[in-house]
């Protein structure tokens, strides 16, 4: 009898779940909406773990010009 | 007897800017240029594991602080990448400005939106648009990001 495995549409895809969180963050700035930035200069969401435990900057209201 | 440069002449703003980047960004060093301008080096790597590092350098215009120009009067350039061979290789760039050496440098905020009252925008502030612009350029090399990016302001 032959074996088959189910695997849900990209589960197996680290590279999707990148870059969903890239998508998310993208929107997040087109929206004006807060971000913040770590002290290595990563970008994050201001509910991101990172953020939430390290001394992160929130990413100054204002336009890129 | 004040000193020439701003920093001589404010030592209370030096000292509260040397506190917010040791606070946020401690792998910043800071350099003086042959001219006397005062800057900061380092690194940011705006999308983690998924982006690139850019070694960053901020510069204090000598009149700092002051919004006479955009991104007042902090000035973000790409040591590496090198924004001038960027802009070669891509075509062009959105979101930059050129000094009067004809190098580029980021275009990371519009006069109105700095501050140079009683409130000065920071080298650290700096680097916070600079992260933004950052993540903005490298999605839009990458094709995440359509052309929108020229207008649009983040």
């Amino acid at each position: 009898m032959e074996k088959k495995i189910f695997v849900p549409f990209g589960r197996m895809r680290s590279d999707d779940a990148a870059a969903a969180k890239r998508r998310e963050l993208a929107e997040r700035l087109k929206r004006g909406e807060d971000v913040s930035v770590t002290s290595s200069g990563q970008v994050v969401a201001p509910d991101d773990p990172i953020a939430e435990n390290g001394k992160t900057l929130k990413a100054p209201e204002g336009k890129l010009a | 007897m004040a000193g020439f440069y701003w920093y001589e002449r404010n030592p209370e703003l030096f000292n509260s800017e040397k506190l917010a980047m040791k606070t946020y960004f401690p792998n910043f060093v800071l350099d003086k240029l042959d001219d006397g301008r005062i800057c900061w080096v380092g690194t940011l790597n705006p999308r983690g594991k998924d982006g690139g590092t850019w070694t960053l350098m901020v510069v204090y215009d000598h009149n700092h602080p002051h919004n006479n120009t955009y991104g007042g009067s902090l000035r973000v350039y790409s040591v590496q990448p090198d924004l001038n061979e960027l802009y070669k290789a891509a075509g062009s760039l959105p979101h930059v400005l050129r000094d009067s050496n004809g190098d580029l440098y980021m275009c990371t905020a519009r006069k109105e939106d700095i501050d140079s009252g009683a409130r000065t925008t920071s080298a650290a502030k700096a680097l916070g648009w600079a992260a933004k612009w950052i993540f903005a350029v490298e999605g839009w090399l990458a094709g995440e990001i359509g052309d929108e990016v020229f207008e649009h302001t983040y």
